[in-house]
């Protein structure tokens, strides 16, 4: 029986990613090729040229800012227009431009990429890890995106994973992966909430879990809070100390920085397990003028230090958590099970202030950094698998609507909703007179018309003029299985009628998506005989060396011989058509020399064998 | 013809001295010899600095140099710098690791300074009896800052001098002349005209509370005294010394509790010896400027000098008493009284009197002595001279160009490297330098072996905090965790491939970390 295609389940974060699968039954994280578990979604430009991704970009972060792309998942498919792209490009270095249809270009180098390019590129890291684990091409993978991202974020995460080569079956909404790989579709109905702390965000969920449907009923956070917060404090109180005893701000030196801030984090992880930990960064610093020997930073913390230091970050998630559980009129006594999620609710404080909030114990059994990725295995394994698991079912992701007189949003679609589906809701015309109407499709879960994505928009003409209210228009959407949005508005009395169809854009069209998909391919075909012909170079150059090492032989046994003369002589030849063609980039020659000078060894060997040499 | 070019040749040797490249400088005194076999100074400087500067101080020639070596440990085992604060006194080399007594070569024309004393100021919380630094040097002219800094921190480059502690320095074994105790003229009085060194004596009331400078051709104590005690004593003296040598003679002296009333007396007693010896070090750097420029006093020169007025040194109160606020000309929340502020109004602080030094100083063509009194047959200029800085670009890249005929990649990039600090658009200048980047670049990551070889710290911690690094290397070790291959290292420094390969060359060759 043939092996069954490998699948993969991808957490694709702001800050980490994680790519797991499930073997035997059993879901598993793939470490990547450093043995890390966790994948930095960082991509740099060195200054050497090298596009460099993972642990190894984010090791030059700092140091290098302006060509370091990190937390791409708060850009991708956000217009560049949009309030939240603006807040997210004040706080990047790196440079943010606008494309030609409101997306969002990242400046690297010379050029221009696609935040979907950028996200690939993570995407295509974790691939090749699964692909190493595999031991054979995976093609399959379910990715994850936070439970608020809009159509346009979610497609965008489509075309990145299209982009990186993978076939994309499914976007799941990160609190319902967690849901999953705790098996809660099963076990467990009712509500549960999920907490997210992670690296740079904070998400907190609460999900009504039934008979294969995971309804996101409340869903809130801070998209600038997370572990990065937590760092940044014990960054602060190391270059005060230091300050206060050499005069010199740590903070100012790149070096330093990136150095405090491996050390910050490393600190932080190991204060989750232990009570205190040193801060050792030797030769940190070199004081200025002459004859200034390196200065180290030693420092003792404490979890009780950091405690301190981080104190009202955690006191800020635990207010979120209020905030959203009062939205969706949810008491913590309603909740069966609370997930933790995210590196940082590993701290000893924050699992405290969330036991205290919510009044229960959290989830115990799956590394909350982990537990996302698992879950998307689990969901990718049932997806491929024959073994029904739980399916997750296709739903609208937010609500859909159509903005009304005043700038306020009427929905026809509540978010959630299953698809396909249809809807149809009578509208009236707003003021005396009124010949014609403008249908805003708008996609969010504000009341506040403006405070909504817009999808599309069209105008129907030629009403009836008549006083307010009297013209009756029929405004009906339609999603059809492959997620594409028609909107269209009917005037009941002429059956005049107008149409939209809105397909999630992720901001790339599908000429710039073929375009960089042929791009990838030609970079692959070429890295490809590039790997090829330095193979066969190899192998022509150690034929050289072969050869080279027998030839004096047959010259010494076939010495005074006409044959000894021309077997040397043409030896000779191929040696030198073999160096010239080693030198050069012509495959197709390698190649023939390659075979050419096989046989010449093999025929020199043989007479060696022969002549007894 | 073959004689300029052999002078040539000797003065950019003195300068691959002067940075630490004994043997390039070296290859070009006997490339200067072998045009010029008479030249003396060529035969005298290949005798070997240790030779020349022996009547200072036992000398070890530098092997360190900017590209060569710029990697030493200290000669001397480490100092636990927490067990500086009890026993300071053994701190000889430590911290202020510049003052070593092994690494100056002899400045060939510039005048010496043979040696310093500092008495530091007693410290209370350490210690209740006067403590006294006693800190000699073989020279003040340290080389000038080279062009890419060290990436490691020389124990031995810039001023080599020793420092030695002693609870007296009555009882110091002093490697250097000692100087003699002179009396100070109060500010104002015409110094007294000579005294056997040859240089006009000085005599001030120098009571024992007393903060009292006199500076002959130099704005020097001035500086100093800006940033000293109020209570503190100090004395300046360019001691003639038969003829070869000048010496400088600082003394500071400063009674016990005196320092409680100023700016530097929070500072734990390490870092304030620190904090004078970095203080000394600028002012003989200021006091070999001046010297080169204008020479220093002698009796045969007679320097005119003229007391600074009014009054420019803050002078402590000769009471017991705490020392009032307007004595203590570094304290900001307490400014001298006096209406001419010792500093210029433009100086950020007080080491930058050179603008105004508040002193007359001699028109340059007013002294012709002091040269001569180091060597009279010198004709080596100073080829930093600031009057011919084209020039001297010319000189330094025929002399580097040699040095590349030799091979000599990395002392022909010292002397590029000053060439570009002159000239930095000059295109031969970049031109060589590219060139011998590129060989210094292969040399150095050929010692790392192969790019995708995966290097590891082969110290542990507490081995390495004893390593004399800079921050630069700090950094480079940092990212070497036992994952990170050569060619990811060179992408994720942040400096240049060549930066970058040289450091993490030199850390092989120091056995710090393992080739790839």
């Amino acid at each position: 029986m043939a092996e069954r295609e490998p699948v993969i389940g991808i957490d694709l974060g702001t800050t980490n990613s994680v790519v797991a699968t499930v073997q035997a039954g059993t879901p598993v994280v793939i470490k990547n090729r450093a043995g890390s578990n966790l994948t930095p979604s960082v991509v740099a430009l060195a200054k050497s040229g090298k596009l460099l991704v993972g642990s190894i970009a984010k090791r030059q972060a700092i140091t290098n800012p302006n060509d370091t792309v990190y937390a791409a998942k708060r850009l991708i498919g956000r217009k560049f227009s949009s309030q939240q792209a603006q807040d997210a490009i004040a706080a990047l270095p790196y440079t943010v431009v606008p494309g030609e249809h409101d997306d969002l270009r990242v400046k690297l180098g010379d050029r221009h990429y696609a935040l979907p390019e950028i996200s690939a590129l993570v995407l295509r890291e974790l691939k090749a890890d699964a692909e190493q684990f595999f031991g054979r091409p995976v093609k399959k993978a379910v990715i994850t995106v936070p439970a608020y991202f809009n159509d346009g974020q979610r497609q965008a995460t489509k075309d990145a994973g299209k982009i990186a080569g993978l076939e994309v079956l499914r976007i799941v909404n990160e609190p319902t992966a967690a849901a999953l790989a705790y098996g809660f579709g099963k076990a467990v109905s009712g509500k549960i909430a999920v907490f997210d702390l992670g690296g740079g965000t904070f998400d907190v969920s609460v999900l009504e879990v039934g008979n294969g449907v995971f309804d996101v009923i409340a869903t809130g956070g801070d998209t600038f809070l997370g572990g990065e917060d937590f760092d940044n404090r014990i960054i602060e109180w190391l270059c005060f100390d230091f300050a206060k005893e050499h005069g010199i701000d740590l903070r100012k030196d790149r070096m330093a920085l990136q150095r405090l801030k491996d050390g910050a984090e490393k600190a932080k992880i190991e204060l989750s397990t232990a009570k205190e930990t040193q801060v050792n960064l030797p030769f940190i610093s070199t004081p200025q003028g002459p004859g200034g020997a390196a200065l180290h930073l030693q420092k003792i913390l404490t979890r009780e230090k950091l405690e301190e230091l981080c104190g009202d970050l955690v006191q800020r998630t635990v207010k979120i958590c209020d905030q959203v559980l009062g939205e969706a009129k949810v008491r913590q006594t309603d909740l069966k099970e609370m997930i933790l999620v995210g590196g940082m609710t590993r701290m000893p404080k924050v699992v405290e202030a969330v036991k205290q909030y919510f009044r229960r114990d959290p989830c115990k059994g799956v590394h909350p950094d982990e537990v996302v990725a698992l879950g998307a295995a689990v969901q990718a394994e049932a997806l491929t698998g024959e073994a029904s698991n739980v399916l997750l079912l296709d739903v609208t992701p937010q609500s859909l609507g159509v903005a009304i007189a005043g700038g306020y949003v009427r929905r026809l679609i509540p978010k959630n909703t299953t698809v396909p589906t249809s809807v149809t809701e009578v509208f009236n015309t707003s003021r005396d007179s009124q010949t014609t109407v403008k249908i805003m499709v708008l996609q969010g879960e504000s009341e506040i018309a403006h405070q909504n994505e817009l999808l599309g928009e069209f105008i129907l003409t030629g009403l009836r003029e008549a006083r307010r209210g009297e013209v009756e228009v029929d405004v009906t959407f339609d999603i059809n299985s492959e997620g594409i949005v028609s909107v269209s508005a009917k005037d009941r009395e002429t059956g005049q009628q107008q149409s939209i169809q809105v397909t999630a854009s992720g901001g790339l069209t599908e000429d710039e998506l073929k375009h960089i998909l042929d791009e990838q391919a030609d970079l692959l075909l070429e890295a490809k005989s590039s790997e090829e012909i330095k193979a066969r170079k190899a192998e022509l150059l150690q034929l050289v060396a072969d050869v080279k090492a027998v030839l004096p032989k047959v010259a010494k046994s076939t010495q005074g011989t006409d044959f000894g003369t021309q077997v040397v002589a043409k030896a000779n030849q191929a040696l030198d058509a073999a160096q010239r063609a080693a030198e050069g980039e012509n495959l197709a020659a390698v190649v023939s020399n390659v075979d050419a000078l096989s046989k010449t060894l093999n025929l020199l060997n043989g007479v060696v064998q022969r002549m007894g040499g | 013809m073959s004689a300029e070019r052999a002078q040539q040749l000797i003065e950019a040797g003195i300068w691959l001295r002067l940075s630490g490249d004994g043997d390039g400088a070296k290859r070009l005194f006997e490339q200067a010899l072998r045009l010029d076999p008479g030249n003396a100074k060529a035969t005298e400087l290949l005798r070997g600095p240790g030779e020349a500067a022996a009547p200072l101080a036992p000398v070890k020639p530098s092997t360190e140099s900017q590209f060569g070596n710029p990697f030493s440990r200290p000669a001397e085992a480490p100092i636990n710098p927490n067990a500086m604060e009890a026993d300071w006194g053994m701190a000889t080399g430590y911290q202020s690791g510049i003052y070593r007594s092994e690494a100056m070569p002899p400045l060939p024309a510039a005048p010496k300074v043979s040696a310093a004393q500092v008495v530091v100021p007693p410290v209370a919380p350490v210690r209740g009896s006067a403590t006294n630094v006693v800190l000699s040097g073989t020279g003040f002219s340290a080389p000038e800052p080279r062009g890419t800094p060290p990436i490691f921190g020389s124990g031995e480059d810039d001023a080599a001098v020793d420092i030695a502690v002693d609870d007296d320095v009555s009882d110091a074994p002093l490697p250097f002349k000692t100087t003699s105790s002179r009396r100070i003229p109060a500010p104002g009085s015409p110094p007294p005209v000579s005294d056997s060194s040859g240089f006009p004596a000085r005599s001030m009331d120098s009571g024992p509370r007393s903060s009292n400078t006199m500076v002959f051709g130099s704005p020097v104590p001035q500086a100093t005294m800006a940033q000293l005690e109020p209570d503190e004593h100090v004395e300046v003296d360019y001691g003639g010394d038969e003829g070869e040598d000048v010496s400088v003679d600082v003394d500071v002296d400063v009674d016990e509790g005196a320092g409680s009333q100023a700016p530097m007396a929070a500072l734990p007693v390490r870092s304030r010896a620190s904090a004078i010896l970095s203080q000394l070090s600028v002012d003989l750097d200021m006091a070999a400027d001046e010297i080169r420029t204008q020479g220093p006093p002698t009796t045969k020169s007679s320097v005119p000098f003229r007391w600074p007025t009014p009054e420019p040194f803050p002078v402590a109160p000769p009471s017991d008493g705490p020392a009032p606020a307007a004595s203590a000309p570094a304290s900001p929340a307490a400014p001298s009284p006096q209406p001419a502020s010792p500093l210029p109004a433009q100086a950020a602080s007080a080491w930058e009197t050179r603008a105004d030094p508040g002193i007359d100083l001699p028109s340059q063509g007013a002294v012709s002595g002091p040269l001569d009194l180091l060597s009279s047959d010198s004709r080596i200029q100073p080829a930093s001279s600031p009057s011919e800085p084209g020039s001297n670009v010319e000189k330094l890249l025929g002399a580097a160009k040699d040095l590349i005929a030799l091979d000599d990649h990395t002392g022909a990039m010292e002397l590029i490297v000053k060439a570009q600090a002159i000239r930095p658009d000059d295109p031969v200048a970049a031109q060589l330098r590219e060139r011998s980047e590129a060989t210094l670049l292969t040399m150095y990551e050929s010692k790392l072996g192969k790019r995708e070889g995966v290097p590891r710290v082969l110290l542990k911690d507490d081995e390495i905090i004893w390593l004399n690094l800079d921050h630069r290397a700090g950094f480079m070790l940092a990212q070497i965790d036992g994952g990170v291959c050569f060619e990811d290292l060179f992408a994720v420094s942040g400096m240049s491939r060549f930066d970058t390969a040289r450091i993490l060359a030199q850390l092989v060759d120091e056995g710090v970390i393992s080739r790839g």
